[in-house]
């Protein structure tokens, strides 16, 4: 067995052992209602983490993701009480614009050589004070909570039997990312320009295209996300998602998708949301403090970059001593 | 050699020329701008930012980046406070170890980022969070008002020959950082390590112990800032100074120190931390909504760094236009 797949192998039986704790712990988590939001929330972060996922195989990153978050249920928002259009006009829409931000996050790294981090951190401030600039005021000029009744919007946030349809959703557009990958042209292109840039641009590869599409890419799962956090919540606010970039982050690093880029898959991230969701609701259900969540989630992060680098040299030693043994028996044979 | 030199001249003065442009127009637009209180103002958070600037230029300058400085700063002023009076410590001993909890939080840091080879933003972006959130945990989320002692009150808003302490912390601090940098072993170390991290290995630096003494550094001065906000506004909040992270690296691209690592100037670093101090007071005089500050900071950032690229826009179109006069020499 390869070393990603025992890797989440144990990923795998982690999540399950958590989740057996959990309900003898909490009686109130083994409901399907409790289990439904769980997986609603997953899919949350879950679908930005898969454009996430693509950015960290670039070997990049993209920190502006919860300020796309922010401004995309605002444009939703003004559309909703200043016009009459139809949803299905303005969704559209939002989403280009989510597709735009993430093209000038890419045309400033590819064009200026910027470091990716920087860029998207002042693109990420830009937006985040954008989004509080266009939310709807009232007449003091305080951000007014809209409510949100458009049919078609609120659709989004429903239900098909107990599964929510972002749940779906998440599942499908994780299915279509994988096949994408692993299945095209431009899903390989995507890692090799993450493992070796320099080579894949002199074997004929357009990485700058490349690289401002994955972010393109990016934006539109955080406009996406955005929209399915409206909708759930059948308003929007300024700050929505400002800060939710750790966990994404966590999710896609707990999924093994390592920060030097060129690896990684989705099936991975897809673990990684749902054991973060998990460790979230659990907090939540043994009643601990609201303060401890972002040390887990900082203190996972860490956790488990050490443990990959520990695991990755205990695999490389063990590779080499196996070599040598095989080398070992030949000799004897011969 | 001395062309080099001009040319550093030239871009120190560039950025005086820009900081006194910003000192005309600002004094223009609003008659409050050049006031004894609004300049006070704008001085205690150009030490804060100060502070922290020259000694976290130095992860940029081996080419990682601190982004838990803010964190650091909040949760050293919550420190210091329950040290001193939930144990009744002397303010001495609390500052102290305060100090020393500093310099673990930056080992962590820096150990993280070398033996486990993890992104130095992502590391302290983690740290950032966690950070924050011992800190909501040890102040249980209250802004807790410090009215005892008096010899660490004195630390902020003390004078000695009718200059505030704050600003001999900041000035002793940076010209401390200046002849680390400029004059010591160490200093350029740094800097071939941010230049070069292999042939500086080969010629007998040792990147990781660099590495981690900058974070340790970086840390440190983080810690001097908190305790400073924390005696200056004479309260621990845990909010206190979230932000601050932009602010600081804000400061130190102005001042012309690449993100890429090998080169960085703390003179540079004071002066952006004395331009974002006019930037964020400016908005406030003009009557801005509080988020226009990001946005201001996030465009001064990219620009700033495009500038450091060596980008201008003069060149631009001359490129543009160059290449569009062979497309028509070639039909």
């Amino acid at each position: 067995m390869s070393v990603s797949a025992i890797r989440r192998l144990i990923l795998v039986g982690l999540l399950i052992s958590i989740g057996a704790a959990l309900s003898i712990a909490s009686p109130s988590f083994l409901t399907l209602d409790n289990l439904m939001t769980l997986l609603q929330e997953a899919s949350l972060t879950g679908i930005v983490a898969i454009g996430f996922t693509l950015v960290l195989i670039t070997a990049g990153i993209d920190m502006s993701i919860g300020a796309v978050i922010a401004i995309t249920s605002m444009v939703c928002v003004n559309f909703i009480s200043y016009t009459h259009l139809p949803a299905y006009v303005f969704i559209p829409i939002a989403l280009a614009g989510g597709c735009l931000i993430g093209w000038v996050n890419g045309f400033f790294i590819t064009y200026f050589k910027l470091p990716e981090f920087i860029v998207t951190l002042a693109t990420r401030g830009i937006l985040a004070g954008l989004a509080l600039i266009a939310a709807v005021k009232d007449d003091q000029g305080f951000v007014k909570n809209v409510f949100i009744q458009d049919e078609v919007f609120l659709s989004f946030g429903e239900t098909v039997g107990p599964v929510y349809i972002v749940t779906i959703v998440f599942f499908v557009l994780a299915f279509a990312t994988q096949l994408f990958l692993k299945r095209t042209r431009a899903g390989t292109n995507v890692y090799a320009t993450g493992a070796n840039p320099t080579a894949s641009r002199l074997s004929g590869i357009n990485t700058d295209r490349t690289l401002i599409g994955v972010y393109m890419f990016s934006g539109f799962c955080a406009a996406l996300a955005s929209i399915f956090l409206s909708a759930r919540m059948m308003t929007a606010m300024p700050d929505f998602g400002i800060g939710s970039e750790m966990d994404v982050i966590a999710s896609v690093v707990i999924g093994g998708t390592p920060f030097t880029g060129g690896v990684g898959d989705i099936w991975g991230t897809v673990i990684g949301t749902l054991f973060l969701a998990l460790i979230k609701n659990g907090i939540l259900k043994l009643g601990l403090s609201p303060y401890i969540q972002p040390i887990v989630i900082g203190g996972i992060i860490v956790v488990t970059v050490i443990a990959d680098v520990w695991y990755k040299g205990f695999a490389e030693k063990r590779a080499t001593r196996i070599a040598r043994q095989k080398q070992a028996l030949a000799k004897e044979g011969v | 050699m001395k062309a080099t030199n001009w040319r550093r001249l030239i871009v120190d003065f560039r950025l005086f020329g820009i900081l006194l442009l910003m000192m005309v127009v600002l004094s223009f637009v609003s008659d409050r701008f050049l006031t004894v209180d609004n300049l006070t103002n704008v001085l205690w958070s150009v030490c804060l930012i100060g502070i922290m600037s020259v000694g976290a230029i130095y992860a940029p300058i081996t080419g990682g980046i601190d982004l838990s400085v803010g964190s650091i700063a909040a949760l050293s002023g919550i420190v210091a406070n329950v040290l001193m009076n939930v144990y009744g410590l002397n303010w001495m001993l609390a500052i102290f170890i305060t100090l020393g909890i500093g310099v673990l939080i930056g080992w962590v840091n820096g150990m993280v980022t070398t033996k486990f080879l993890v992104p130095a933003f992502i590391v302290t972006m983690a740290a950032k969070t966690y950070l924050f959130g011992v800190a909501m945990l040890v102040s249980n989320g209250d802004q807790i008002t410090i009215m005892q002692p008096k010899e660490f009150l004195i630390i902020g808003v003390g004078k000695f020959l009718g200059i505030p302490i704050p600003i001999y912390i900041m000035i002793i601090l940076a010209v401390g950082s200046h002849i680390l940098l400029k004059h010591t072993v160490f200093g350029r170390q740094a800097i071939a390590v941010g230049a070069n991290e292999v042939s500086a290995k080969l010629s007998g630096v040792n990147p990781d112990r660099t590495r981690i003494i900058v974070y340790i550094i970086s840390a440190v001065t983080a810690t001097i800032a908190g305790i400073v906000m924390a005696s200056l506004t004479q309260q621990a909040f845990a909010m206190n100074a979230t932000g601050y992270e932009f602010d600081v690296i804000t400061a130190i691209v102005i001042g012309g120190t690449s993100l890429m690592g090998g080169n960085g100037s703390v003179t540079g670093a004071l002066i952006g931390a004395v331009m974002v101090g006019f930037i964020n007071n400016g908005l406030n005089l003009l009557d801005m909504p509080s988020s226009f500050h990001p946005i201001a900071t996030g465009l001064v950032i990219l620009i700033a760094l495009i500038m450091n690229q060596g980008f201008s826009l003069p060149g631009a179109v001359k490129k543009v236009l160059a290449r569009f006069r062979t497309a028509e020499s070639l039909k």
